[in-house]
């Protein structure tokens, strides 16, 4: 096999380089590197499959790589899992990652940001139609006007079957404006007829501008659907219970950490303070355990999920109300299975009546 | 053996041998290597981080406006023996994918090679496979299929293998709902959730650090003390200044009175 097959074919080839944003790092918003793991027999020898073996004080099985070799001749590495924990205890929430888009976004939507319509594209500038913004090198820019001289035939012709009128006033020498008419048609050229004109392909998925990412689907975090109920022996649920802990108790901004992810505490859960200090008599209050269900969770645009969660009364387990922005929705199927419960119990105590 | 540090004299050490009548002929590449005497030391060393700072600083442009005119053979960047570089589209469409999907970067991968699997040619027709797990790879995998064997452009065969990802990871994921609820529904018992067990995990640590935090309160409490009795003993009792004037307040009531 030779050395370009096999580097293609290898596993270690299939890692993402990590030469992400620091910025990126260092929120700790999403992960940035690929988690490495490595079987039971491989871990006994500290074998990852990177360039050499790890040190054998490494005591964990999931370890995330900086640089596969450095000046040192050394690989940079550290043990770290928690976005791999985080992903799967969010699957115990039972519950789907939903995006601001309106469609689900897991059926639709393009990598190609095309305009929507036609005011879209018209409102658009030249230079963004072309790929060009100031980091452009100058070189760039030449062989681009190089390439669109090119076109300047089919231009015509295009103007000539769009808007005839403009090319008479372009051939008597009169000023026009053709700023719609070169949108449109370097936007129809794109991709298709000349490479030179297309954005490299991995920069697609950051905003230049902004410099946030552009995820597409639910970035990968969940594939859940909307709309599945969790059958269990007990009846329909929607959601579940999670065990919570608070962790910042500034007044203004209560959070609560549920399952490795941040959420904004139900006022309910606030309001009840007293009672959980009461029951957990010695504790600090990071210590008392505080039961939530989680409602929904959102993927923000810079690329955070955030959580909203409603407070659950320990006593009998009826969801308590909150007040907030957040659409609160009744849980029928629950108040459904409680309620055949009752009625179970009903028919039974009449029918040990009758006997 | 002792590691060849001094390649790069061979042919000095060569034409000792030959005046010492070690070598008795010159061999073939004495002349051709005399013409054009090698430029790079090609042994690695391991590059300490300071002198690659003093080479950096090397290259800036002096402040006293002199500049190095002329070349010397050990600073002369010689590309013939850099590794070329090298360049798949491969990469591009993987570093899109995980771009857009930073998630899938938390799914572990392992990384140890199985020979069987590696020399097996695999057919990219469907993005499922047996002997490969569904993973970002298998999305630029069918891309090139698709590119290859379907009438389509980059993004949009890109596209095209992207949603087949998605459909066939929502079908794994409810799979495994279904499976999970099935078992319970059989009477299957299920230990502590991955919530709960992360949820104990912290409490074992925040009860350590409790501990400790008591431990070193009372340390410092000590020490605080043992400084003040210490001062006491040193200014005597009577120095000690009624600030508040609490001495002659009996009562709470006192305080209310007056």
């Amino acid at each position: 096999m030779s050395f370009n097959k096999l580097l293609r074919k290898s596993r270690l080839s299939q890692v993402k380089d990590s030469n992400t944003l620091t910025a990126v790092r260092l929120s700790k918003l999403y992960p940035s590197q690929q988690i490495i793991e490595t079987g039971p027999a491989s871990f006994y020898r500290k074998d990852f499959g990177l360039k050499s073996k790890l040190p054998s004080k490494v005591n964990k099985r999931y370890v995330v790589v900086d640089k596969l070799d450095t000046i040192e001749h050394m690989t940079e590495f550290e043990a770290e899992a928690g976005f791999y924990w985080n992903k799967l205890r969010f699957q115990e929430f039972n519950i789907p990652l939903e995006t601001r888009n309106g469609k689900n976004p897991l059926f639709f939507g393009n990598t190609r940001n095309i305009p929507r319509n036609q005011e879209e594209l018209n409102t658009s500038k030249i230079s963004e139609v072309l790929n060009l913004d100031e980091s452009t090198p100058t070189s760039k820019k030449i062989e681009l006007l190089e390439i669109l001289k090119n076109y300047r035939g089919s231009f015509l012709k295009f103007l000539s079957d769009k808007n005839p009128e403009k090319l008479i006033r372009i051939k008597s020498g009169l000023d026009c404006e053709l700023h719609d008419e070169i949108t449109q048609f370097i936007f129809s050229l794109k991709e298709e007829e000349s490479p030179a004109l297309k954005k490299p392909i991995c920069n697609l998925a950051t905003d230049k501008i902004n410099g946030t990412p552009i995820m597409k689907g639910t970035g990968g975090f969940s594939y859940r659907l909307k709309g599945k109920l969790t059958t269990s022996p007990n009846g329909f649920s929607e959601g579940s219970v999670v065990p919570a802990r608070l962790i910042s108790s500034v007044p203004s901004h209560w959070q609560i950490a549920v399952g490795g992810l941040v959420a904004a505490a139900p006022h309910q859960t606030m309001n009840s303070l007293g009672k959980i200090a009461a029951n957990n008599p010695g504790k600090h209050l990071r210590e008392a355990e505080i039961p939530v269900s989680v409602q929904k969770a959102v993927l923000s645009s810079n690329g955070a999920i955030r959580l909203e969660v409603a407070g659950v009364d320990s006593k009998n387990g009826v969801k308590v109300n909150y007040d907030n922005s957040y659409s609160s929705r009744p849980n029928y199927f629950e108040r459904d299975s409680k309620n055949t419960e009752i009625s179970a119990k009903n028919i039974l105590e009449l029918l040990n009546k009758e006997t | 053996m002792k590691i060849q540090t001094n390649a790069l004299n061979v042919l000095e050490r060569t034409s000792h041998y030959l005046k010492s009548g070690l070598l008795k002929k010159q061999p073939l590449w004495y002349k051709v290597v005399a013409a054009y005497p090698p430029q790079k030391d090609l042994t690695r060393k391991v590059k300490r981080v300071n002198e690659v700072l003093k080479n950096a600083s090397e290259l800036e442009p002096s402040k006293k406006a002199l500049y190095k005119t002329r070349i010397q053979p050990n600073r002369l960047k010689n590309k013939l023996y850099q590794s070329q570089k090298l360049k798949f589209l491969e990469d591009d469409l993987r570093k899109l994918f995980y771009e857009q999907h930073p998630w899938e970067l938390a799914d572990p991968k392992n990384l140890i090679e199985n020979e069987k699997i590696m020399h097996k040619t695999l057919n990219w027709k469907t993005i499922r496979q047996l002997y490969v797990p569904l993973s970002g790879e298998s999305v630029v995998q069918r891309t090139l299929y698709i590119l290859e064997n379907e009438n389509l452009s980059l993004l949009n065969a890109y596209d095209k293998a992207r949603f087949e990802y998605y459909r066939v990871k929502i079908e794994q994921e409810s799979e495994e709902n279904i499976s999970k609820e099935e078992s319970a529904m059989y009477g299957a018992v299920f230990d502590k959730s991955l919530v709960e067990f992360g949820f104990n995990k912290e409490q074992e640590i925040i009860e350590k650090w409790k501990q400790d935090a008591e431990a070193a309160t009372q340390l410092l409490e000590a020490r605080f003390s043992s400084r003040t009795t210490a001062a006491e003993e040193e200014s005597g009792p009577q120095d000690k200044e009624d600030v508040f004037g609490l001495e002659n307040i009996e009562s709470f009531d006192d305080v209310a009175k007056s």
